[in-house]
């Protein structure tokens, strides 16, 4: 089974400060969550998740040659962000770049999300 | 006549949608515009060749987009669009993949340009 890997670069203040600590959740379908911490450079190992061969992104009309998975970021004191449609393809590093914005502690936690839009070639 | 060198900005203003339309503008490092539109355009288990031509492609348009103010000259306040009717792709917030992000550092200061032309 052909597999790639994401890795989350966690940040806040516009990317210029990492952020340490924050909970990271990787959810695929059919498989249990995966969670984790970044660490002082606001990055987690890499991850690995299955996808689809890579035979399959060469020609066009093929099915979707990526897997997706959906990550969660949180932190105390931030809100909380999370991206779906995220791409893995086989034998590549997928890099998730994201951004936490501060609240103040009175604010609720509403989850920010953004979607990738499907990519057929 | 003073001549104007082309250059690659630090930051580019992308409008996330048509030109005319009530959309959001960001404003990202260029080196982040540059990875998040090849990754939104090719897919990065394509030969090296292909993902090369393309970051160059990609560049070229927007530094010519840059170099001409084609946005700014026409009264907006962007540099660029996120939609392939007018522009290229780019999708904010996207993940990036890792062999495409090193391509592009090595080619974001490299554009195409026609012969007699400085002009990317």
């Amino acid at each position: 089974m052909t597999a790639g890997t994401i890795l989350v670069a966690v940040t806040t203040s516009d990317a210029q400060i990492p952020i340490e600590d924050a909970e990271i959740t990787i959810e695929q379908s059919a498989q249990p969550d995966y969670r984790t911490l970044t660490d002082e450079s606001g990055l987690t190992l890499p991850f690995a998740v299955a996808a689809p061969p890579a035979s399959e992104s060469k020609n066009p009309g093929t099915p979707t040659p990526y897997s997706t998975v959906t990550v969660t970021v949180r932190r105390d004191g931030y809100e909380t962000e999370r991206r779906t449609g995220v791409q893995i393809f086989p034998g590549t590093q997928t890099r998730q770049r994201i951004s936490l914005m501060p609240v103040l502690p009175t604010m609720p936690d509403q989850i920010e999300s953004e979607a990738t839009p499907p990519q057929n070639l | 006549m003073v001549a104007i060198f082309p250059f690659v900005p630090e930051e580019i203003t992308v409008h996330l949608g048509a030109p005319n339309e009530d959309a959001p503008n960001v404003r990202v490092p260029y080196l982040y515009y540059l990875q998040n539109a090849a990754a939104s355009e090719i897919y990065p288990t394509w030969e090296l060749s292909a993902i090369r031509a393309n970051v160059l492609a990609i560049n070229s348009y927007a530094l010519n987009r840059i170099y001409t103010q084609y946005y700014p000259t026409r009264g907006y306040d962007f540099d660029i669009t996120n939609t392939t009717a007018y522009d290229q792709a780019f999708v904010n917030g996207r993940s990036t993949f890792e062999n495409i992000d090193r391509i592009a550092q090595e080619l974001v200061g490299t554009y195409i340009r026609r012969q007699g032309n400085i002009e990317p």
